[in-house]
């Protein structure tokens, strides 16, 4: 079984579980306005943090040199670990004694330092409360921060009943209170505390940590031994970076502006008299990879601060919760796991699975570009292994050669009857496959594609303006009428209108799928085609393709002499309908017909558009100036779980996240739910169709032209 | 702070009054403003009842209010660290402490220290009460940094004290089902007496 199958068997099985989803749902509907509140407060944070990490690590082994100095002159006994087995060595070597207290470490949960204990026969308890219920309840850490969520209050009463031995009836106080002696019992009798590091100080040494309940504070009080194991990636400069790590981590994490307790720990505990700390500190630096993702690209994932901000609004993770990642979560924890771990192991664990929506780099503290580095891994493993025999033909044969590609929707066209069946004017279902593709409602191809169909050029005598139109390929064999819904609303401005009949894909899924070459070469296709003619912008209806052409296109080309200034000229021109509509055409009220009827509409923003274009009150400006009665649906923010292949190799996944968003349009009682993107058109209608409802999708544009 | 000169100093200081109480309240500290010695220690009594034992830090306001003796003179069983050993310390109920930086954005309470006593003291017993007067209030933690950095030169001769503790509020997990409970490790309750004599 491929990796991405085995996955996606996992998937199946996290999207199932209900506590689970209930758990983040609680805590997941506090924090994320708690942190869209807070991070309001702080506008250059991300700037700052992130100048911060990059010249760590662009500079870590004089830093490595630098730390370990102060903290041998601190008092500190300090170990570079190279990988997981030597770091594993050193505390086994170390620890003697059980009980051993521990507070949250990722990297402890890197290298095995539980079971590396365990298995010698000592006992590890952890401190903090989520980790301690996970303990009790042999159950995984289900969200970075929150780690016990999914498990319901009465399991939890359940197992303190049984420690104390009567049975519990009380609130979380209780619960609370109960921990709070069983853990202080522990904490008192342990000789060995362990612990991670938020930041580590070069100048200084110092450790900083922080957290909300003082289990880290006890931890680092009251045994003898206080191990800290970090990888060397949590290096910053100085003391006061390192704060500003861990204020970061608090606004970005959860919405604070600060943890509860911040400690910084130069040190055993010192003084002319007694000390009351401990007396020995053994901190260990983890590589374990770090140093040749650096070396080799890909340094900006370990710029992380373990936060958790991205899972807390990435959609996959809302959907499956730690299922997707290994022992770090989310699409960042896939990366950091393909170099602590293998390539491998990333593809196991979701390689394949993240949407590409760009919400986690959005709301990191650090602007971690996460989806450009997924893209990088996917293509180290199509040069490793090549793609799936499936993919190879859609991706490789048909896409790249548009004229191919019309004629095999031609022949889907011609198959209606026999290979699919047509639902009302909705669209279309397979008719022989698996159930997860045979159930799926798919957009009807059309007949004639739109580049057969639409003049080279639609002619306006004294034309103001001269435009190029970009189809994409959905519009060009499926969703002709969005493009001439386009055409139509263009010509009436008076805009001339080109429409190469020689572009291409713009090459997204081929990107998304780890064929860099393949796309590079539609790009340049693309870029030929339309710089040379002579236009003053370049629209595109597909917002998956404009953000392609526009950030994706100068990326993949920049290490090119003569590509990569003319990608940047043609992503300049490039340019959203709606966004030209209202800013290029400044389109008023006085241009559509008012009429009685007037409907109800809600809006889904394309993530290829709010996110990768910042382009999100155009549309709904564009709306209300046109007649229409607006109403805002509950997440209409959200990803509508398409991915492009990710629907195809985790459709679970995509019915999931299209169901919620489905439910939600539905909710707002609108006659009509429209989008910006063809990509979210198809899914949403999937999505919609799988609930039963029965309201048109449809794209903007469409709606517009309507009521020209 | 800006120097306004249509305003007195008294007005400055009721604004900058005004702004911790809200930071700090907002944080979940219990805020008390004593306008003489008295105030201080009546406020403790009453926290202390009869039976709880206390352990005190060494800080300024400490020794201006004796408060060690003068507790000690009423009864209160007082856990000393020259004394008690340091389980003893452990079964403190009330931790008493300064503040070497108080944050007026964030309502955090600094402490700089070399030995750890102050740690032990102020996260291990149920109530940790603060003691400061207005001058150690800063504006942020950029502020804050600057004078800790400061205080261990002068005080430690080091660039940096062994421990520095940013306290902001009680001790709080949400754990369980995201419901919001106090005292996980750290104190339930934190107390902040303001002196504001001269």
């Amino acid at each position: 079984m491929s990796l991405t199958k085995k996955f996606n068997t996992k998937l199946e099985r996290a999207v199932r579980n209900i506590d689970s989803k209930q758990g983040r749902d609680r805590a997941l509907a506090v924090i994320r306005p708690n942190m869209k509140g807070m991070v309001k407060n702080f506008p250059g944070m991300q700037e700052e943090l992130r100048v911060i990490k990059k010249n760590a690590l662009s500079q870590l082994d004089p830093l490595v040199t630098e730390t370990i100095a102060q903290m041998q002159k601190n008092g500190c006994k300090v170990f570079l670990a190279e990988d997981r087995a030597a770091a594993r060595k050193y505390v086994t070597e170390l620890v003697n004694q059980g009980p051993v207290v521990k507070s949250k470490t990722n990297v402890g949960k890197e290298i095995g330092i539980v079971s590396a204990l365990e298995d010698r026969g000592l006992k590890v308890v952890e401190t903090d409360l989520g980790d301690w219920i996970n303990q009790l309840a042999g159950s995984e850490a289900s969200h970075p921060l929150a780690p016990a969520i999914h498990i319901r209050m009465e399991k939890i009463r359940q197992m303190f009943s049984e420690i104390v031995g009567r049975e519990l009836k009380g609130d979380v106080n209780e619960l609370v209170g109960i921990a709070r002696k069983q853990l202080r019992a522990v904490l008192e009798t342990a000789s060995f505390g362990i612990t991670g590091a938020n930041a580590i100080a070069a100048d200084t040494g110092a450790i900083i940590l922080t957290e909300n309940e003082g289990n880290i504070r006890a931890v680092t009080t009251l045994p003898r031994v206080h191990i800290v194991v970090a990888g060397i990636n949590k290096i910053v400069p100085t003391l006061e970076d390192g704060f500003k790590v861990v204020q970061a981590a608090a606004v970005y994490g959860v919405g604070q502006d600060i943890g509860t307790y911040v400690s910084t720990v130069a040190g055993p505990a010192k003084g002319a008299d007694r000390h009351f700390g401990p007396e020995e500190v053994h901190v260990i630096l983890v590589d374990n990879g770090r140093t040749k993702a650096i070396e080799e690209g890909f340094g900006e994932a370990f710029y992380c601060i373990n936060c958790g901000s991205c899972q807390n609004f990435c959609p996959v993770y809302d959907s499956i919760g730690n299922s997707f990642g290994s022992k770090y979560i989310g699409g960042i924890g896939i990366i950091q796991t393909a170099f602590t771990e293998s390539l491998s192991k990333a593809e196991e664990c979701g390689l394949s699975a993240c949407l590409g929506c760009g919400t986690c780099l959005e709301v990191c503290p650090n602007k971690i570009d996460t989806p450009e580095m997924i893209n990088r891994l996917r293509n180290r493993v199509l040069i490793d292994k090549g793609l799936p025999f499936s993919k190879r033909y859609f991706l490789q044969q048909l896409l790249p050669e548009q004229k191919r590609l019309e004629n095999a929707a031609k022949f889907g066209a011609k198959m209606k009857g026999p290979m699919f069946k047509a639902v009302d004017d909705k669209g279309i279902k397979v008719r022989l496959g698996p159930t997860n593709i045979r159930k799926r409602l798919l957009p009807e191809f059309a007949k004639k594609s739109f580049l057969a169909s639409v003049p080279e050029i639609a002619k306006v005598k004294n034309h103001k303006l001269k435009v190029a139109f970009y189809t994409g390929c959905l519009v060009n064999i499926a969703y002709t009428s969005i493009g001439f819904a386009a055409v139509k609303i263009l010509s009436h401005k008076e805009v001339e209108v080109v429409t190469p009949k020689a572009q291409q894909c713009c090459g997204l899924p081929l990107l998304k799928n780890g064929d860099l070459a393949g796309t590079q070469n539609l790009a340049k296709k693309n870029i030929d085609i339309f710089n040379s003619l002579d236009v003053d912008a370049v629209i595109n209806v597909c917002a998956s393709c404009g953000s392609t052409i526009k950030n994706e296109y100068p990326d993949i080309l920049k290490e090119d002499a003569s590509y990569y200034k003319k990608a940047l000229q043609l992503a300049d021109k490039t340019v959203d309908i709606t966004k030209f509509l209202v800013d290029g055409l400044k389109l008023t009220e006085d241009d559509f017909k008012s009429s009685e009827k007037v409907s109800t509409v809600t809006y889904h923003d394309p993530c290829h558009l709010r996110v990768a274009q910042g382009v999100s009150d155009e549309p709904r400006k564009l709306l209300s100036i046109a007649g229409m009665d607006y109403v805002e649906m509950q997440g209409a923010e959200n990803c509508c779980g398409f991915g492009g292949t990710v629907s195809l190799d985790h459709y679970t996944l995509t019915q999931e996240i299209s169901g919620a968003k489905a439910k939600s349009a539905v909710a707002t009682g609108a006659d009509v739910l429209c989008s910006a993107c063809p990509g979210c058109i198809a899914t949403l209608s999937d999505g919609i169709y799988q609930k039963g409802s029965s309201i048109p999708v449809k794209h903007l544009v469409e709606l517009l032209a309507e009521r020209l | 702070m800006t120097d306004n000169l249509t305003t007195t100093p008294e007005t400055n200081s009721d604004d900058l009054l005004k702004e911790i109480e809200v930071a700090l309240t907002s944080k979940g500290y219990q805020f008390f403003v004593a306008n003489k010695k008295e105030g201080v220690l009546d406020y403790l009594y009453q926290l202390i009842g009869v039976d709880k034992q206390v352990a005190v830090t060494d800080f300024t306001l400490e020794r201006a209010l004796q408060l060690k003796n003068t507790l000690k003179d009423k009864g209160v069983t007082i856990l000393e660290s020259s004394l008690s050993k340091r389980e003893d310390l452990l079964e403190a109920d009330i931790g008493i402490t300064g503040a070497d930086v108080v944050t007026s954005d964030t309502g955090s309470v600094f402490l700089v220290e070399n030995n750890g006593y102050a740690r032990l003291v102020s996260n291990m017993p149920g109530i940790h009460v603060v003691i400061t007067g207005m001058d150690s209030i800063v504006s942020d933690l950029h502020e804050g940094m600057l004078k800790v950095r400061e205080i261990s030169r002068e005080k430690y001769q080091e660039p940096i004290a062994n421990y520095v503790t940013v306290i902001t509020g009680p001790s709080r997990t949400a754990d369980i089902e995201f419901k919001m409970a106090f005292g996980m490790h750290g104190p339930k309750e934190v107390h902040f007496i303001c002196c504001i004599w001269n």
